[in-house]
């Protein structure tokens, strides 16, 4: 997908950080994402650490959600 | 991977209609504790957020009170009220905003928001009485 102009409010600091987020779709099987779902929180926090992200989101079935990144 | 069989519809219609076994849908809340995640929106295009930015746009004034983008006409509608407590509420919410919201434009700009989930072809269909 082609990048988005996205903007974050980072609480602590009361700074609008602006960037520009990849976006990436994908299209699953719901008995083998719930199996490795574990797997699946683990990958997005260590991209989230990797990248320095405060949050990562992700939307699923229509709806946005915000996780934090510890 | 399941096979998924498509057949063509009602030669009225010419709709595609998908006869496969539906897959069993993951529950969000399942998702939403695995990542111990937040809910801040959605994509339905009628979460409050929308509503809200919609409100934004269409309410406008010109000087007097601030009025709807696009009214032409007011009617009368039965009020169910559960309905009218939630509209309130909404639009208390949006006090916040610049030109703050009357309940009666909080239900135009909801209706309006709900009706924009229909598609033109839908409606099409509808007036065909196509729909069984």
């Amino acid at each position: 997908m082609p990048p988005i102009r996205g903007a974050w409010l980072n609480r602590e600091s009361g700074n609008l950080v602006i960037e520009e987020p990849v976006l990436v779709y994908t299209f699953i099987d719901p008995d083998a994402f719930a199996e490795r779902l574990t797997e699946i929180v683990d990958l997005v926090q260590e991209i989230g650490l990797k990248t320095g992200q405060g949050q990562m989101a992700i939307e699923f079935n229509r709806t946005f959600y915000l996780i934090d990144i510890t | 991977m399941a096979q998924i069989r498509f057949v063509t519809g009602t030669k009225k219609s010419g709709r595609v209609v998908d006869t496969s076994t539906k897959v069993k849908a993951l529950d969000p809340a399942v998702v939403r504790k695995a990542f111990n995640a937040k809910t801040a929106g959605s994509s339905t295009g009628m979460d409050l957020l929308a509503i809200r930015r919609a409100m934004q746009t269409m309410l406008q004034s010109s000087g007097g009170r601030p009025a709807l983008e696009g009214v032409d006409e007011r009617v009368k509608i039965p009020k169910i009220g559960s309905d009218w407590e939630k509209l309130e509420k909404l639009a208390h919410a949006a006090g916040d905003l610049k030109h703050k919201p009357s309940t009666g434009q909080m239900a135009a700009v909801v209706l309006h928001l709900g009706l924009m989930r229909i598609s033109e072809e839908e409606l099409k269909a509808a007036a065909r009485k196509e729909f069984a």
